[in-house]
């Protein structure tokens, strides 16, 4: 019988790694179209990207993720970043996580073509990667010239239009941060919290649990999770994207996941009570 | 080198830095803000510069095995080192945000990373399969509240039941964010807690120094 038990979970393994990728295949190149179900996390955050405009301060975008979560995070920057075109509003984008984001930052620049409709140093500035984990984000919000006196092409920051009057973290409307580095408690504590700066946050869905807590207490004014945030946020702004590809073939991933539970299950408590008899 | 130089120096300058930026943000002491400012500026400048320190301390190790020839291990860290430096100069010389290493950058290191997750993907599919069992009361509710939270995460939990979503939020901002709270307040307490032994001298492990204070004795020892 433990014979028989281990050559189906064997057989399993290869018959659930051809199903599972026959579906993602299948779905993502023919989407289902499942209804969507907006949170108010990101009702939040999209409230709050929709109330500004050209006369608004400049935004924060935190671009802290690694190159391994493009697929994850790069659609939510993506819309939001589309978004913020749309209405007008100023930007100016630093990574505080790893040295890869200056790269992910000019990434984000070619595949929304901000370069065509926004002016480098007026509308929008990129300052890249600042090494120095929370001192520097802290740093950041008090002498913002003296973290970011270059940007990315090292331009000074003082000439460019957008930046030479920035200070402090006062002259900022809002944080947006795009995090799968687990950097957003920094920002909390460096930003949102001491100086009342709304924060915005975009985590990978494993870290959901985590910043419900400081949702929940008003810390961070909205949230997206993963893949499921971003197509949220596409379907409320009217811009869809790769997130909403994405979210069929992640339903149906996951209600796999749950059969195979289940299934397991099954031949587990089938196998005890062979063994019993 | 002296033990003035190698210990006290160290100690006092962190003594000196943890004192001012206490002072600034507890005290509010005048004059001290803008010392606190250069502290964090040099910190910054530190941190840049540690990754010099980096590169050059992972070409001597794997520089290291290199020299000795290890067997079956000596190509693989020619192989880092020479991509180590090919990045770096290469970087260096064209820039993070050039269009040549945007198309280093997204058809290697982003393809590789990309794969490399999406090959995870199966194990977890195994994981999920092999080791998910309800084996008691515990596992049992892990199990029932990882499948709510699913439900309520994706679009197809909504299509079988509009209850799924409010439950999976319930679940993370009562109980989990409760247990998380928790958690937080108790690791804040103990980095407290360690700050306050790093700065006044109790603990010198962040120098490779494993010492004991027991009953007035000081036994120091270097791993």
């Amino acid at each position: 019988m433990m014979a028989d038990f281990k050559k189906t979970m064997l057989r399993g393994r290869n018959v659930i790694a051809w199903l599972l990728v026959i579906m993602m295949v299948v779905i993502y190149l023919r989407p289902v179209g499942l209804p969507l179900v907006v949170s108010p996390s990101v009702r939040c955050w999209y409230t709050a990207a929709s109330a500004m405009s050209n006369q608004s301060k400049p935004v924060l975008m935190v671009v802290d993720y690694t190159v391994g979560t493009i697929p994850e995070a790069q659609p939510a920057i993506t819309v939001v970043t589309k978004h913020l075109m749309e209405r007008g509003v100023a930007m100016v984008f630093v990574g505080s996580g790893v040295a890869d984001e200056t790269s992910l930052m000019q990434t984000v620049f070619n595949s929304v073509g901000i370069q065509k409709t926004y002016k480098y140093g007026v509308n929008y500035v990129g300052i890249g990667y600042i090494p120095g984990g929370e001192v520097a984000i802290a740093t950041l919000g008090l002498e913002f010239q003296h973290v970011a006196a270059t940007d990315a092409y090292g331009n000074p920051t003082a000439n460019l239009p957008l930046t030479k009057d920035i200070k402090s973290h006062s002259d900022f409307s809002a944080v947006f941060d795009f995090d799968t580095v687990g950097n957003y408690p920094l920002w909390i504590r460096n930003w949102a919290v001491p100086h009342k700066i709304p924060l915005y946050s975009f985590v990978d869905a494993s870290d959901m649990p985590m910043i419900t807590s400081y949702y929940s207490v008003g810390q961070v004014q909205g949230y997206m999770g993963g893949i499921p945030g971003a197509a949220q946020y596409e379907v409320l702004s009217g811009l869809p994207g790769d997130a909403l590809k994405s979210t069929d073939v992640l339903s149906i991933t996951h209600v796999t996941a749950m059969i195979l539970v289940v299934a397991g299950n099954i031949l587990y408590f089938t196998r005890r009570r062979d063994q019993k008899e | 080198m002296s033990a003035i130089v190698r210990q006290r120096l160290p100690l006092l300058i962190v003594l000196i830095s943890g004192l001012i930026m206490i002072g600034e943000f507890f005290f509010n002491v005048s004059g001290v803000a803008s010392v606190a400012a250069e502290v964090r500026f040099l910190a910054v400048t530190v941190a840049a510069t540690a990754m010099i320190v980096a590169a050059v301390s992972v070409t001597m190790n794997n520089l290291r095995n290199i020299l000795k020839r290890t067997k079956g291990q000596w190509p693989y860290h020619l192989w880092c080192v020479v991509l180590l430096w090919f990045w770096i100069i290469f970087g260096l010389y064209s820039g993070p945000t050039s269009e040549n290493y945007l198309w280093f950058f997204n058809n290697i290191l982003a393809a590789l990373y990309a794969s490399i997750l999406g090959i995870l993907v199966f194990s977890l599919f195994m994981g999920f399969y092999r080791s998910f069992r309800i084996r008691g009361i515990e596992s049992g509710i892990m199990i029932a509240s990882a499948f709510l939270v699913m439900l309520g995460s994706i679009t197809i939990g909504d299509l079988i039941w509009p209850g799924f979503a409010p439950l999976s939020q319930w679940i993370l901002a009562v109980p989990n964010a409760g247990a998380y709270r928790g958690l937080i307040i108790v690791m804040a307490i103990g980095l407290m807690a360690v700050a306050f032994k790093t700065i006044f001298g109790m603990d010198l492990s962040w120098m490779g120094i494993l010492r004991s204070v027991t009953a007035g004795k000081k036994k120091e020892k270097r791993p």
